[in-house]
């Protein structure tokens, strides 16, 4: 009886000014309650007013523990309380972990799901401080860099943008897993693994001024949009990051605008299309133990896509920055290389049996013959003639290098997904 | 702030400080001048348990993240927070924690208790509330047991009672023995266990040694156990001092010859007539069954359809009555164990097998729930089913699918909902029933506000 005039009671009901404040805009409750808090405040709301008593019902599921099961005191060792997360994690934390879920689903709580928002905290307020140093000391507006923001801006700005409108209609339509996974996706891979990455480079070497203000004004507006958009699923954390931003709290400030002519399709993909030819060579780099910010002499892209070309042409001051690379060429066809024998040595357990006494002929041969040589009557025959004597290739152990056109050492590298060979010169 | 000074590290216990700085600049505060477009949240008033737990936090995020988007697209957001106050387990808790029971104290200051322990949950789950970083507007507290919001129960019922949507009257109510209250269907949840279904022999009644059967009110106590009559499955022998009737299926031919007659029921000895109805299930148990007052919502239906006799076996603290006969006194449990041995050494019972069973229960104290018939406070649901139908297609239900548990919910309403309760924490309304009525009552009830 009592709580079946909630919304009326919450509207000032019976005064006759309840009708500004009825029907309520939203009522949230849970699955189980239909019956009766839904159900009764209907049917008692049309006894009283003749109106529903709210225009959307959002549903939310139930909490099971690790175990599966509906949290209950019959399995004490599965039952947690909001305070044990506090305390560990923080409220934030917590608040990330319900925010992950939609309207209407049962939830399990997952320790592993408290962690990873968390983790990702820590990774906002990481990258935060990083740039921290670069994005407070001017103030830079967007009318003075837009004529200066390279592609990679372009890029991450489309993205932010973009972001701004996915979690804007996700918000609007209660579908809050949408929210947090995209938030966390783009701030935590395209902007921290990419976009920081990409412009170091403008702030700590001597670029062009507009440049390096360009990448300014695109971090703070991208950390600050970010933030915007994650405060109200941590409330705690954007405050406390934002006060370094201003002196109101972000609470009271509005939703971040778009900016329309920003967003740009073509900028995304061409942008994707770079970060994964970075990527690339970033893996390589540190598959093959080579300290990331250590310079590479010479990258080469072949690809038979002229639009690859173009892409990477437009992004090549970003690629070369980026993975410090001092000659960057984009060519179409495909490398020229070859595999040239850099080493031949004699294999003494079969030369010893057969040859007897003349294997110190051959291996005479080998010492006092260049290497080159060697190499080309092995590449012709498959075998070596010292005097009378014949040696078979598989008698000797070959090793091989793979060359470029230039007849240096390269690495090659396939991408899985773009069609491109990338030849790398140490 | 200088920006020299950021910490290395993401400091979570600084959350505490921002609680205190929303607070002291009030910045949730719902505003209500219509300068901005108003955003009104129907808040769920949770019961004051005293500490949120990790249903609520799902809840509550939602309802949070909700809010602060809206107020970030320039809504003025009214988000209020309520606490449903008034029930058993406060009481319960009360009984606990002062030792007493509810009658060793007057009924004030049994409510004074309730209202002390209520006051003290409700400020420790705000404080829990606070910590999750919930952006109420806590000027905008309501509190279902403070006067101001009882008022609005108050004037809510008068202003039914005045339309005649809310009525006295007697009828079979869901009644829980434990919590000693009447309850509403939707408070009764369903619980599954096993039990035994007995079957027992209703010998026919001795025709002549009635002077007129159909009419005589007499005992019957000639007919022979053995002599077969008809086989009954309970899983209730207990109630069968109240059976009034046995029911067939009109076209059950094991049965139909037998339709018209009478049979005895064993121990209480009264003799019931064998009825037909299209409802009994003939592929259930013998496919005969007894009419009880009340054994389920089913013989309460019949009971109202054949305008059979009431008898009440059991009574509010569910206690066998002097109706029971030899079983008067006795708890449901010790009766049924009782009426199962009885019946045995009697000759009445041939078998007994194992069956589950869905049993209705009090959702607060799980207590099996009895259909007893009491004079209660009733909302006459029926003219309002439809409009509730109509008003739940208007709403847009997120997700979609959930509208149909409401739609169903209204289709399944049989009874009038029981609104009054016998307890002593709960919304008093104040009636007068005035004894001499040859005045014409201009005002129904006395105004309160």
């Amino acid at each position: 009886m009592d709580s079946s005039i909630s919304p009326l009671s919450i509207a000032g009901w019976p005064d006759e000014d309840y009708v500004n404040h009825f029907p309520s805009d939203i009522r949230p409750q849970g699955h189980d309650i239909i019956r009766t808090w839904a159900f009764y405040t209907t049917l008692r709301c049309i006894a009283l007013t003749g109106q529903k008593p709210f225009d959307d019902i959002v549903i939310n599921g139930m909490v099971f523990g690790e175990d599966g099961n509906k949290m209950s005191k019959s399995r004490p060792e599965f039952v947690v309380g909001p305070e044990e997360v506090i305390e560990k994690y923080g409220a934030d934390s917590l608040r990330t972990w319900a925010a992950n879920s939609v309207p209407g689903s049962d939830v399990i709580f997952d320790w592993k799901d408290i962690k990873h928002g968390y983790r990702f905290l820590r990774k906002f307020w990481n990258a935060f401080r990083f740039i921290s140093m670069q994005i407070f000391d001017e103030e830079i507006a967007y009318g003075d860099v837009k004529d200066n923001l390279g592609p990679i801006d372009l890029w991450i700005l489309s993205k932010i943008n973009n972001l701004n409108r996915t979690v804007d209609e996700a918000f609007a339509e209660y579908n809050f897993a949408e929210t947090i996974t995209s938030i966390e996706r783009f701030f935590w891979h395209d902007f921290c693994d990419e976009y920081i990455e990409a412009v170091k480079y403008r702030l700590y070497t001597d670029v062009s001024d507009e440049s390096r203000r360009a990448a300014k004004y695109t971090l703070r507006t991208v950390v600050e949009t970010s933030l915007k958009l994650l405060a109200p699923i941590a409330p705690f954390f954007t405050e406390e990051v934002y006060q370094y931003f201003s002196d109101e709290s972000i609470h009271t400030t509005s939703w971040p605008e778009v900016y329309g002519e920003l967003i740009n399709d073509e900028m995304e993909n061409k942008g994707e299309t770079t970060v994964e030819l970075i990527d690339e060579v970033r893996r390589f780099k540190s598959s093959a133990k080579i300290p990331l910010n250590a310079e590479l002499s010479e990258v080469n892209v072949y690809t038979s896509d002229e639009d690859l070309v173009d892409v990477f042409n437009q992004f090549d001051e970003d690629i070369k920055g980026t993975l410090k690379i001092n000659d960057l060429a984009i060519s179409s066809g495909k490398p020229e290389v070859h595999e040239k024998i850099i080493e031949v040595e004699p294999d003494m357990s079969q030369i010893g049996p057969k040859f007897k006494g003349d294997a110190g002929k051959i291996i005479g041969y080998l010492k006092s013959t260049p290497i080159d040589e060697i190499g080309s009557v092995l590449d012709e025959s498959h075998e070596l003639t010292i005097g009378d004597i014949v040696v078979p290739e598989d008698m000797l152990n070959i090793k091989k290098e793979i060359v470029g056109a230039s007849g240096k050492k390269v690495d090659i590298l396939q991408s899985e997904n773009l069609d491109m060979i990338v030849e790398v010169i140490r | 702030m200088s920006k020299e000074e950021i910490p290395k590290d993401y400091d979570f216990k600084k959350e505490k400080e921002w609680e205190k700085k929303w607070e002291d600049e009030n910045i949730y505060k719902y505003i209500g001048d219509g300068s901005r477009p108003r955003y009104v949240i129907d808040t769920p008033p949770p019961y004051p348990t005293g500490a949120i737990h990790l249903g609520h936090v799902l809840n509550w995020v939602y309802i949070d993240m909700n809010a602060r988007y809206r107020r970030q697209k320039g809504y003025d957001v009214l988000f209020p927070q309520g606490w449903d106050c008034h029930g058993l387990p406060t009481e319960v808790k009360v009984e606990e924690t002062h030792g007493i029971k509810k009658n060793d104290v007057s009924r004030a200051q049994f409510r004074q208790y309730c209202i002390d322990l209520t006051t003290k949950n409700i400020a420790s789950m705000k404080a829990d509330m606070k910590a999750m970083g919930y952006s109420q507007d806590w000027t905008r507290e309501f509190v279902t047991m403070n006067p101001e919001y009882m008022k609005r129960t108050q004037y809510s019922f008068l202003k039914m009672y005045e339309d005649g949507l809310i009525y006295q009257g007697k009828h079979p109510v869901n009644w829980c023995p434990r919590c000693q209250t009447a309850i509403a269907f939707a408070e009764v949840e369903y619980s599954d266990n096993t039990t035994f279904l007995n079957y027992v022999n209703f010998p026919p009644a001795v025709e002549d040694s009635y002077k007129d059967i159909a009419s005589s009110q007499e005992s019957g106590k000639q007919a022979d156990p053995k002599e077969e009559g008809i086989l009954i499955a309970t899983t209730r022998p207990e109630l069968m001092s109240a059976c009034v009737a046995v029911v067939i299926h009109p076209e059950d031919e094991r049965y139909t010859h037998l339709l018209g007659k009478y049979v005895e029921v064993p121990l209480s000895h009264q003799k019931v007539k064998i009825i037909a109805d299209e409802e009994v299930d003939p592929e259930f148990g013998t496919g005969a069954v007894m009419i009880c007052t009340f054994g389920d919502k089913t013989d309460v239906s019949w009971v109202q359809k054949y305008d059979l006799e009431v008898i009440d076996v059991i009574d509010d603290s569910g206690t066998l009555t002097a109706a029971a006969g030899r079983y008067e006194g006795m708890d449901l449990q010790t009766c049924k164990k009782q009426t199962i041995e009885d019946l045995d050494s009697e000759g009445y019972l041939l078998k007994k097998e194992q069956v589950d069973q869905n049993v209705g229960q009090c959702w607060r104290c799980k207590t099996p729930v009895e259909i007893l018939l009491k004079e209660q406070w009733f909302v006459a649901v029926r003219d309002l089913i439809e409009k509730t139908k109509v008003a739940a297609n208007e709403m847009n239900w997120v997700p979609e699918h959930m509208k149909s548990r409401m739609i169903n919910w209204a289709d399944s309403m049989e009874w009038d909902w029981c609104i009054s309760r016998q307890r002593i924490f709960a919304t008093p309304i104040p009636g007068w029933i005035l004894q001499f009525h040859h005045y014409p009552l201009q005002d129904g009830l006395m105004k309160i506000m």
